[in-house]
């Protein structure tokens, strides 16, 4: 049986691509607005996404078979408030500066909706281990669109990738300001739905 | 007995995760508390002209600004009241040559609280510098109050001796035009950023505040009114 095959790797690979939470779903969304216009704001929301999606499954997973019916969900948010605020304290002591511009969406990752529904819909109701990749897959799903956005916003937005000036800037480049402003957020992440959405639907239309 | 039970559930998972979580945060107030301080000192360090930031390592910038900047001067502005925090710095770690004076300013921005300190000459009348600390405004609009093209005039020298009557200390002008001879905002006048408008504004708002504020509190350290 290969990885594609199991219970786990069927469910990280759905929620990469043809579940992805933000295109397919819209979920994450504000976050996926606020923090994408520096390429290195963005890898560290999406590492402390990935984290708290991974660790939030596992442990509601982990713990579902003695975690009452009728407080499960404040349980979740109990436990996915924890794995945030330790990302924040991570970012804060590591990364003070990036912290100063993340800082209030990092503490936002609680309510995301990603996390609680991976916990509610498949960790409760599922072992460890697939539920764990589970919580990996939308990490990664929600990781890749905001990462394509973030490319394309800093690059024509500063000219810069991960800070480091692009070849292009000394020669034709021009800053393209909306980029870097909330309203380029928007018209990209449009975009990118409109982009996965063609693909995935296409997609399923064939195999029908 | 199922109601008291999920009770203790609840108390001992809430217990759990807070001692975890609170234990974490105390172990690290530490760390975030350096960084902070790391990143004061070496703002001060650079604002002054004491040594190249890039190559000196985080002891050596503690060192230059424990021994080359006297921070036991405080001045009071005698309209409110309040203390003015007056930073001396000086070219060696003898500190008998004086570099610039230096004085913190703060005040609201776009987002949130915006902080730095202004650095002037001897004679108290003239900017040397500006460095912004503590800042998160938009990131490439409003962020930029931090790069050396906003900080340039500053470095260059802005007049900071009182004004005619009415008028400001400081004006934001727009990027790259230079005001006429005789006119209130000629010499002290910085460039607004393009695309950040209300950060432009802001930071001329609060520099006026604190320049107005150390002016009152330095006039009266040489009057001998203190």
């Amino acid at each position: 049986m290969s990885f594609k095959d199991t219970a786990g790797g069927r469910a990280l690979l759905k929620n990469i691509w043809s579940d992805n939470p933000v295109f397919r779903q819209v979920l994450g969304i504000c976050s996926a607005l606020a923090v994408t216009n520096l390429l290195k704001n963005t890898l560290l929301m999406c590492g402390g996404l990935v984290f708290t999606a991974a660790l939030s499954s596992l442990t509601v997973s982990l713990l579902r078979n003695y975690i009452p019916k009728q407080v499960r969900m404040m349980v979740q948010v109990l436990i996915i408030a924890a794995y945030v605020i330790i990302v924040d304290i991570f970012i804060r002591a590591q990364f003070p500066e990036i912290h100063k511009t993340i800082g209030p969406y990092v503490g936002l990752i609680i309510t995301n909706c990603i996390i609680m529904g991976r916990a509610e819909a498949f960790a409760s109701k599922n072992p460890a281990w697939p539920s764990m990749l589970d919580g990996i897959g939308a990490g990664l799903g929600y990781s890749l669109v905001l990462i394509v956005i973030a490319v394309v916003r800093e690059a024509l937005g500063f000219g810069t990738l991960l800070g480091i000036p692009l070849p292009a800037r000394d020669i034709w480049w021009y800053q393209w300001t909306i980029m870097v402003m909330p309203p380029g957020a928007f018209f990209m992440l449009a975009l990118v739905a409109w982009f996965g959405n063609s693909i995935v639907l296409k997609k399923e239309g064939g195999a029908k | 007995m199922k109601r008291v039970k999920t009770v203790l559930f609840m108390i001992v998972i809430a217990a759990l995760y807070g001692a975890g979580v609170t234990g974490l945060y105390l172990s690290s107030t530490q760390t975030v508390e350096q960084n902070k301080r790391f990143i004061e000192q070496r703002a001060l360090v650079e604002l002054f002209g004491l040594g190249d930031i890039k190559t000196l390592s985080k002891k050596e910038i503690a060192r230059i600004v424990e021994t080359q900047i006297d921070r036991s001067e405080t001045l009071t502005d005698p309209q409110t009241g309040r203390q003015v925090p007056l930073l001396k710095a000086f070219a060696d770690p003898t500190q008998s040559t004086l570099v610039a004076y230096g004085f913190p300013f703060t005040g609201i921005g776009f987002w949130t609280t915006i902080s730095g300190y202004i650095a002037v000459d001897a004679t108290l009348q003239k900017t040397v510098g500006l460095k912004v600390i503590s800042q998160a405004e938009t990131p490439g609009l409003g962020a930029r109050i931090e790069e050396p093209f906003f900080v340039k005039p500053f470095a260059d020298g802005l007049d900071i001796s009182k004004p005619e009557p009415g008028k400001s200390y400081l004006y934001m002008g727009t990027a790259g035009s230079q005001a006429d001879p005789g006119t209130p905002q000629y010499g002290r006048t910085f460039d607004a950023i393009t695309g950040a408008t209300q950060t432009s504004l802001a930071m001329e708002r609060m520099l006026n505040a604190s320049v107005a504020e150390f002016r009152r509190a330095a006039d009266n350290r040489t009057t001998g009114a203190q």
